[in-house]
């Protein structure tokens, strides 16, 4: 097992390094600059003086050559958008608000879907499962957007009981984090609710049965515990989704997060903030996947990793 | 060789006996063929052309001429439904028959051969997995710019890795299952086992996947849309509609209900029927 | 016991009541005789309040603001928040119609040939820190403006200045500019041509603070500690992407001493803006933006709502620009014939209703040498005529056209309409077909300075109220490659004219009639904006100017949050929700 993991952190170090290269010849690529006027053109020398004052004015390959060694001794640079500060500050400064939504809405994601993934997998084709399955699918369907209005509208402007937006106390993650667990929870009650079925099905729930054990035991110790590993690889994925912040809810809350910059650093070609999300996703997913894995060979006695799983 | 192709005749003609148990999926098939055919004959179902402006008639309510109203410089709005179910629906469906394309045959040989052949693969979906996706969306829609085959390139690009994961997963521990190892164990080849073992056990979460796939492309398309980045007008997208006219809720609520109706419709419409499919296609089922 | 009880607890409270009555009814009794207009308070730096604001403790003004990274105009002006106005003080300022007046300034002076100003300084001013505000504050921050190691990106605008370019480009050194103080109170700007609005432009000189720049470098302005103000407030506090808090500043010696103790800006980010009108019917907020169609509609369609609504012109144009260089826009005739097919009154009565009127040139009406809507009759919407246009220029009922991009720069959804309705227009009365292509401010922008969109719809923004800022983009080698040199010469001569200001905007309108009749660009619409304004708001930016506009440019500090204040209802008591 260490002789594996070490396997794959070698491996992902790897992967890292090609996604710094795609992502800094991606970027490049877009047109248009960091610098680029809003509204009257700049003369060339004073366009000059700021691509120079940001070491734009070098060759690619030297930039990026430049940006790796520093980012090798944890220096990311400086974000174009927000230069009064270092792109390690940014981060600090609005990362752990987007964890802290993240985590109260995966929690909120997790018991919720799991609990109506059971209860109409076992009250399969009644109006409980139909109920489940209407709530999950607007969950998902209706967009974050427009619920976020919606209760926007309802509790903080008729009712007033709650407010706009903005992060404070315990009052102000209400609405985010419901608005945020939905789409999670509709995705857990659903993937739950096929998976249970299926292991319902199986030759050891029989065999269980036939040996008398009781439906609840059979349920919880066997079903519940099988049916987890399809769960965990599609949570494996939305963990580093969900904690690095939704670009919409936390716009219209006024959540300052991290998750608006994954947009604004692209239309604001803040090359350095670009790299460092791109890097700090990469590697969150990395280690997810990593965990994701040994955890499914602790669960799954069935799956065996020896070098590679062979 | 013909043994098989009854054999398979006789499973899916069961599958749609059993689909056909399922009142709730078959309402769902309904109602996507119903969509459906509106998309194919917009041009005769919808009574003005998406794009007709009159000026005179702009924000409208639903009335008997215009049964969902007109919009913003007096366009029907019920036929920009129509139309707009066209482009939601080619969104959908091609750009996760991109993602199956290129997730299910790589993901069903890296489960299914691990080695080499698995660690190639697996390098590949973690380059793509570990690309933030929305990240990833925008920045190739920023290179190529606006239009629908970018947003399908850029939806579908990105999509492939949970597919590929989901179906590597599965066969990983199919592999392992006693009615594989019996039926290599008698001398089965690989394809073999691959087609007519492993894939129909791995069906149900693809099948799964798929119905939850349709719709999510649908929305990614309304949230580039959203960013600015999606279809250029006046070719009306549901997802387009809504991020346009969301903000309008408050007062002209039709402009942002109906196509936030049609987009839920459609995925509920898909989950039923990846509901109904499941139980139908799964072998094990008795009932 | 418990009996007991019951009545002492009872008691007080009676006896609060019965006071509080007795109190109630003497003020009323009091009250009438009163003097009306008497002061009732005085805010904690010595500003009496009209009298029917609240007390001190409540002039607190409650609003929304894009989350920026810094917070001064010297530094950058698009990355600056919107505190970088109300710290600072400038040279000068205009009034609510727009005539210059003193600011920090209070008289100025050309010299014989021109190309000289001398501002004189109001004496005593001084920063918050208690130093005092000199003319080296101003020569300090201009020369930072031109330095090229501060690669500041408003730079364009000094360009008047004399040496501001070359400083830029590095060829002198920034001592060299144009700007000197020949004591702390005296200020002296040459210029490279007569420049007649010299100081009018500089109203935009919000001063940075020289000793609090060099000791704390470029971000001296995003704490409290550092960020010295000489302007009417002064930051208390800036939590990142949550709140930014500004209270009057005692030490401020100026001429426009705010009534509002405190100003508490909310942030949001603009890439998903926040739904402003919730926040302002929930009462969070005092003064907002109205977005778009529906909510003015709701604001309307509600009795109590609708008074609170103000709607102004903004000095703002929307026009259809081109590549002039490149067929088929190298023929006058198809540029006028795109003029004539569209009919702006229809545009601004459907996507733009409540949010622009139609417009026919470059300047907007309201504003210095406008020109009275004289294009309106050979430019407006007469389709015949455009297909005619476009027959006689070889491209009868539109055919051999090539298929047209029609950008736009990451316009909200009511453009983006509009820009669809130009499109069903083309379509309809010429046969034309346009594609409309909404891309992001980068690839827009990226393609506007190369020149190589062909076509398009862009606005443009006044920044001050004079006609060299909205017709100067036409210059030859500016934003647009309509190159004219008969154009240049009216504004060149336009832009020095210092004695005569009737021939100067005779020149302009000149110079606009040029810019029209060539079709240079196709002028559709001037923007108007609406605000939604709490009626315990007050102040005299709610009163009309000289040309009729009310609360103009709303809340920002050019004109209002300095005479703006919190008022009571008619007992002098709190507003309920507050």
């Amino acid at each position: 097992m260490i002789r594996y993991i070490i396997y794959r952190i070698a491996g992902l170090i790897g992967v890292l390094f090609l996604v710094t290269i795609i992502t800094f010849s991606l970027m490049h690529a877009v047109p248009g600059g960091p610098f680029d006027e809003e509204k009257m053109p700049l003369s060339a020398e004073a366009k000059a003086n700021i691509l120079r004052k940001y070491g734009l004015d070098r060759p690619l390959y030297e930039q990026y050559g430049r940006y790796m060694w520093n980012a090798l001794q944890f220096d990311f640079g400086i974000p174009f958008q927000s230069p009064g500060e270092t792109v390690t500050d940014l981060i600090a400064r609005t990362w752990p608000i987007s964890m802290q939504l993240g985590g109260m809405g995966l929690a909120v994601a997790f018991s919720f879907g799991i609990l109506l993934g059971i209860l109409s997998a076992i009250r399969q084709n009644t109006w409980m499962d139909y109920g489940t399955t209407m709530l999950a699918t607007l969950g998902i369907t209706v967009p974050s957007f427009a619920i976020s209005i919606l209760f926007i509208v309802i509790f903080a402007t008729i009712w007033r009981i709650l407010p706009t937006g903005g992060w404070g106390g315990p009052e102000t993650w209400i609405m985010p984090v419901i608005v945020y667990a939905l789409g999670p929870m509709a995705i857990i009650a659903r993937y739950t609710r096929s998976s249970v079925l299926e292991n319902l099905r199986m030759d050891y729930v029989r065999t269980a049965r036939a040996k008398g054990l009781k439906e609840r035991s059979v349920l919880f110790i066997h079903v519940l515990k099988n049916s987890l590993i399809p769960l965990l690889t599609i949570m494996g994925p939305m963990l580093p989704g969900v904690m690095t912040g939704s670009l919409f809810v936390e716009g219209i809350f006024r959540i300052p997060g991290l998750g608006q910059f994954f947009v604004t650093s692209i239309f604001e070609r803040d090359y350095p903030m670009i790299m460092a999300l791109t890097l700090l996703v990469a590697v969150l997913i990395g280690i997810v996947y990593l965990i994701t894995d040994i955890l499914y060979a602790l669960v799954d006695p069935r799956v065996r990793y020896t070098r590679g799983s062979k | 060789m013909t043994e098989i192709t009854q054999s398979t005749g006789g499973l899916w003609r069961d599958a749609l006996r059993r689909y056909m148990k399922n009142k709730l999926s078959v309402v769902a098939g309904v109602i996507i063929i119903v969509i459906s055919f509106m998309a194919i004959f917009a041009p005769w179902v919808s009574p003005y052309h998406y794009s007709e402006a009159n000026f005179d008639a702009a924000w409208q309510f639903p009335s008997w001429t215009h049964p969902m109203g007109t919009d913003s410089i007096g366009r029907d709005y019920f036929s920009r439904i129509v139309y707009g179910a066209r482009i939601s629906l080619i969104v959908g469906f091609v750009a996760q028959m991109i993602s199956l394309l290129i997730g299910v045959p790589l993901g069903a040989i890296a489960g299914f051969k691990g080695g080499k052949a698995d660690f190639i693969v697996m390098r590949l979906v973690d380059v793509m997995s570990v690309f933030p996706s929305l990240l990833f969306a925008i920045l190739i829609m920023a290179w190529l710019g606006s239009g629908l085959s970018n947003v399908l390139f850029a939806i579908g690009v990105t999509g492939w890795v949970g597919v590929c994961r989901l179906v590597r997963a599965q066969f990983l521990s199919l592999r392992a299952s006693d009615f594989v190892r019996a039926a290599r164990s008698m001398g089965a080849s690989n394809v073999h086992t691959i087609v007519r073992h492993m894939l129909p056990n791995a069906l149900s979460p693809i099948i799964v996947g798929l119905a939850m796939g349709i719709p999510q492309a649908i929305f990614a398309e309304a949230g580039l849309s959203f960013l600015g980045l999606g279809i250029n007008p006046p070719t009306p997208s549901w997802g387009q509609m809504v991020s346009s006219h969301l903000p309008n809720v408050i007062y002209y609520w039709h402009l942002a209900l109906f196509p936030v109706f049609m987009i839920a419709l459609v995925m509920l419409g898909f989950s039923l029927i990846g509901d109904g499919l499941r139980d139908a296609l799964d072998p094990r089922m008795n009932e | 016991m418990r009996k007991h009880t019951g009545i002492s607890m009872l008691r007080p409270s009676i006896c609060f009541f019965l006071v509080a009555g007795i109190i109630w009814s003497a003020y009323g009794l009091i009250d009438p005789l009163l003097p009306d207009n008497g002061p009732r308070y005085v805010n904690s730096i010595g500003v009496p309040l009209p009298a029917d604001a609240l007390p001190p403790g409540q002039q607190v003004l409650y609003k929304f603001s894009e989350s920026r990274p810094y917070n001064e105009w010297f530094r950058t002006v698009y990355k600056g928040a919107e505190g970088k106005y109300i710290i600072a003080e400038p040279l000068t300022r205009t009034n609510r119609n727009f005539v210059l007046r003193g600011g920090a300034a209070e008289r100025w002076e050309m010299s014989d040939d021109g190309l000289v100003w001398t501002f004189h300084l109001r004496p005593g001013q001084q920063w918050s820190d208690g130093r005092p505000l000199t003319a080296h504050d101003y020569v300090f921050s201009l020369r930072r403006g031109a330095d090229p190691e501060n690669a500041y990106d408003f730079g364009w605008y000094y360009q008047p200045i004399r040496n501001w370019q070359a400083v830029v480009a590095r060829k002198v050194p920034v001592d060299s500019l144009g700007v000197w103080a020949s004591d702390d109170l005296t200020l002296h700007v040459a210029t490279e041509e007569p420049t007649p609005h010299m100081p009018l432009l500089l109203t935009y000189s919000w001063v940075s603070p020289e000793h609090a720049v060099r000791k704390h470098g470029d971000t001296w302005s995003t704490r409290p500690e550092t960020c010295i103000s000489s302007g009417p407030f002064v930051m208390a506090e800036w939590t990142k992407g949550e709140r930014m808090i500004y209270e009057a500043n005692p030490m401020y010696r100026g001429a426009d001493k705010p009534f509002l103790e405190k100003l508490v800006y909310r942030m949001f980010n603009l890439t998903t803006p926040p739904p402003r009108l919730p926040a302002y019917e929930a009462g969070e907020i005092d003064i907002t933006d109205v977005e778009n169609q529906a909510e003015l509609a709701r604001l309307l369609s509600d009795d109590n709502l609708s008074d609170q609504v103000h709607t102004w012109p903004n000095f703002w144009t929307h026009y259809l620009f081109f590549d002039v260089t490149k067929p088929p826009f190298n023929d006058r005739r198809v540029r006028l014939a795109i003029s004539l097919a569209i009919d702006r009154a229809a545009i601004c009565n459907s996507a733009l209703r409540g949010f622009a009127i139609p417009g026919y040139a470059m300047l907007p009406p309201g504003f210095p040498a406008y020109s009275d809507g004289i294009y309106a009759e050979d430019q407006g919407y007469d389709p015949a005529r455009a297909r005619e246009l476009l027959a006689e220029a070889g491209y009868p009922d539109g055919r051999g056209l090539p298929e047209l991009d029609m950008w736009l720069r990451n316009e909200i959804a009511m453009h983006r309409d509009a820009a669809e309705g130009l499109q069903a227009m083309l379509n309809r009365n010429l046969n034309m077909e346009v594609e409309v292509r909404n891309v992001e401010n980068k690839v827009f922008m990226d393609g506007l300075n190369n020149h190589t969109l062909t076509f398009g719809l862009v606005p443009y923004e006044f920044d001050f109220v004079d006609p060299s800022n909205l017709l100067g983009l036409w210059r030859s080698n500016g934003r647009h490659n309509w190159n004219n040199a008969a154009f240049d010469g009216l504004m060149t001569a336009a832009d020095a004219e210092v004695r005569d200001p009737d021939r100067r905007i005779a020149l302009y309108r000149e110079a606009e009639r040029l810019l029209v009749e060539d079709v240079a660009g196709v002028f559709l619409w001037h923007r108007q904006r609406a605000q939604v304004w709490k009626p315990y708001l007050k102040g005299s930016a709610l009163e009309p100017n000289a040309s009729g506009f009310r609360t103009w440019r709303g809340d920002q500090v050019m004109s209002s949050s300095i005479t703006m204040y919190i008022a009571g209802d008619e007992s002098g008591s709190a507003i309920p929700g507050r």
